[in-house]
């Protein structure tokens, strides 16, 4: 069960979460429109982006 | 020096990095030691099968990952008893308010590219990674090193999903704070160059 509106500490578990599962629609939705509102938890969503491209870097590099 | 001494001699000059990214991911050298030999012992009895097209280290490090695996599900008994013991404190405290807003501003981190194609950028990652605490470190490099997925690990380390969650979150926001801190600190406000 999830509440319409997520606050930051919420969104950003979530944000973390899809690293490792596939978040439901809801949740999706939810980080979503939270993150039309907060560009804090924009920034941070991209700097996990950022380290999960920077982990498959990482991983190349240990390769080559 | 013939052929074959000359393929000992490179494969024994990789030990020292098989061997660092072996205690990455089992936290534990006697174990990190004997996926290291085995790896060692399966490249010098077969050669044959490097075929030579891919860089000798690349096919090293493909034999290590499978006596990694091997090494975490002899040893998953004691793996999965310390998954909730040594995690330290938990970050999100420190990071939100009681009413769950950011305590602090989130940075920028600008354009990932500029950090990604950095051999510098890659050796503060491997430091991070290393300084988290064992069994976050653990998991961490069974999800993003050996390319794991989540129900493979829980079913390997006979812990829960939920379990298995708590401890990325831990070992990811530990990660950023010490990115943070090692590498975009030093950067200039707003990622601009």
């Amino acid at each position: 069960m999830i509440k319409p509106m997520l606050n930051c500490r919420e969104a950003t578990e979530l944000t973390l979460q899809a690293e490792d599962r596939r978040l439901p629609l809801t949740e999706r939705l939810a980080v979503r429109l939270h993150h039309r509102v907060c560009g804090n938890c924009r920034r941070f969503a991209r700097q996990v982006e950022l380290m999960r491209q920077a982990s498959k870097r990482w991983r190349h590099y240990s390769e080559e | 020096m013939s052929a074959l001494a000359d393929f000992h001699h490179q494969i024994e000059a990789l030990r020292p990095v098989l061997l660092k990214y072996a205690r990455l991911q089992l936290r534990n050298p006697a174990w990190a030691e004997d996926a290291v030999s085995e790896t060692l012992l399966a490249a010098l009895e077969k050669p044959q099968s490097f075929a030579g097209s891919s860089q000798l280290k690349t096919w090293l490090i493909g034999i290590l990952k499978h006596k990694l695996v091997d090494q975490i599900r002899k040893n998953s008994r004691e793996l999965s008893t310390s998954a909730t013991s040594e995690d330290g404190e938990d970050l999100d405290d420190l990071l939100f308010t009681s009413n769950g807003h950011w305590r602090e501003a989130q940075h920028d981190w600008g354009n990932p590219e500029d950090a990604l194609r950095q051999v510098d950028f890659m050796k503060v990652l491997e430091a991070c990674v290393d300084k988290l605490p064992g069994q976050q470190g653990r998991l961490f490099m069974m999800r993003e090193w050996l390319e794991l997925e989540s129900d493979e690990i829980c079913k390997e380390l006979a812990i829960t999903p939920t379990n298995l969650w708590v401890m990325l979150h831990r070992a990811r926001l530990r990660l950023r704070e010490c990115l943070q801190q090692g590498w975009f600190r030093a950067e200039p406000a707003g990622g601009a160059t």
